[in-house]
């Protein structure tokens, strides 16, 4: 173990204390014993970094969804009754224009990314 | 079991033995949540490593020197998956995270006491993480954790001389950086008694 350097200012002096103080403030998790003899109990694997969190899953897919949607859109055309055809006598599949597949395809991405974040 | 020395609960978890790996959990904890916490700055993340640590520990018993003190191992895998877990989080992920915590950070995913840590702390928590990953290792293990240049040197296989430097640099950016926070330095250390 390091020997205490008394010459040091007082930022430095302090910095051992502060930083101590600071990991000390947060309690250690609950029931990590448990957990850890469980794990190790069980079939072993080796986790990826961090835990993915609620919210930051959720803000993570929406981003993910952001960025896929363009090359996405053009793959899966939504299908489109054009207007005036209510009698649907020439129905026939056509993509819709690009706003309303963005906003077709966008809701249910987000919808689908709601569900798994609550669910 | 509990007053066995680290050794001969090493040579326990070696022969499968759970319970060994339950009190050396109890007796480290501490050492590496607060060190995966610090080079971190997440207690969630920490709380993960925590664990990874000491799975880390069962699987590889076999390759821990029993003869050997435990902690050096144990310090060494702490530093060793928070840094790879840290540098795994491209830059931009690190952003989004951080955006992400603070949108909950008053919200029920983030547990009341994280949140209020984090608003208390928030000064020392910035000063640390923006020091370079390599420069924060060395701190905390200095720091925090009281070990010598030499035994730093040896846990992180780096030269003494390069574990001066980097304590060198990052006590000049520390200094700046809470400097202007002297008096709330006080303060802490008063109320930590």
């Amino acid at each position: 173990m390091k020997q205490a350097d008394p010459g040091s200012d007082p930022i430095d002096r302090h910095l051992s204390h502060l930083l101590k103080a600071w990991v000390s403030s947060i309690a250690l998790p609950r029931h990590g014993r448990e957990a850890l003899l469980q794990r190790a109990a069980g079939p072993m694997s080796l986790a990826a970094p961090g835990r993915p969190r609620g919210l930051q899953v959720l803000l993570r897919w929406v981003l993910y969804t952001i960025i896929l949607m363009p090359v996405d859109m053009p793959l899966q055309p939504v299908l489109y009754l054009p207007a005036g055809d209510a009698g649907l006598t020439s129905w026939r599949p056509q993509a819709a224009p690009l706003p309303e597949r963005f906003l077709v395809q966008g809701t249910a991405s987000l919808g689908v990314g709601l569900f798994s974040f609550v669910f | 079991m509990t007053q066995a020395l680290d050794g001969e609960l090493v040579e326990k978890l070696q022969a499968g033995d759970l319970e060994a790996l339950g009190v050396l959990y109890d007796r480290h904890r501490h050492l590496v949540f607060r060190t995966a916490l610090a080079i971190t700055g997440d207690p969630e993340m920490a709380a993960d490593l925590l664990q990874e640590v000491f799975l880390r520990l069962y699987r590889f018993s076999h390759r821990a020197d029993p003869h050997r003190p435990l902690e050096p191992w144990l310090y060494r895998m702490t530093a060793n998956l928070s840094y790879t877990w840290l540098k795994r989080q491209s830059r931009w992920v690190q952003l989004f995270r951080e955006l992400a915590d603070r949108w909950t950070s008053n919200q029920r995913t983030a547990p009341h006491r994280i949140a209020e840590w984090d608003e208390s702390w928030r000064w020392v928590r910035q000063a640390i993480q923006g020091l370079p990953l390599q420069q924060r290792l060395v701190v905390v293990l200095y720091y925090i954790n009281d070990l010598s240049i030499q035994e730093i040197a040896d846990i992180l296989e780096i030269p003494s001389g390069t574990v001066k430097s980097r304590l060198h640099y990052a006590r000049k950016v520390l200094r700046k950086q809470l400097g202007a926070h002297e008096e709330a330095i006080l303060r802490v250390l008063y109320e930590a008694g």
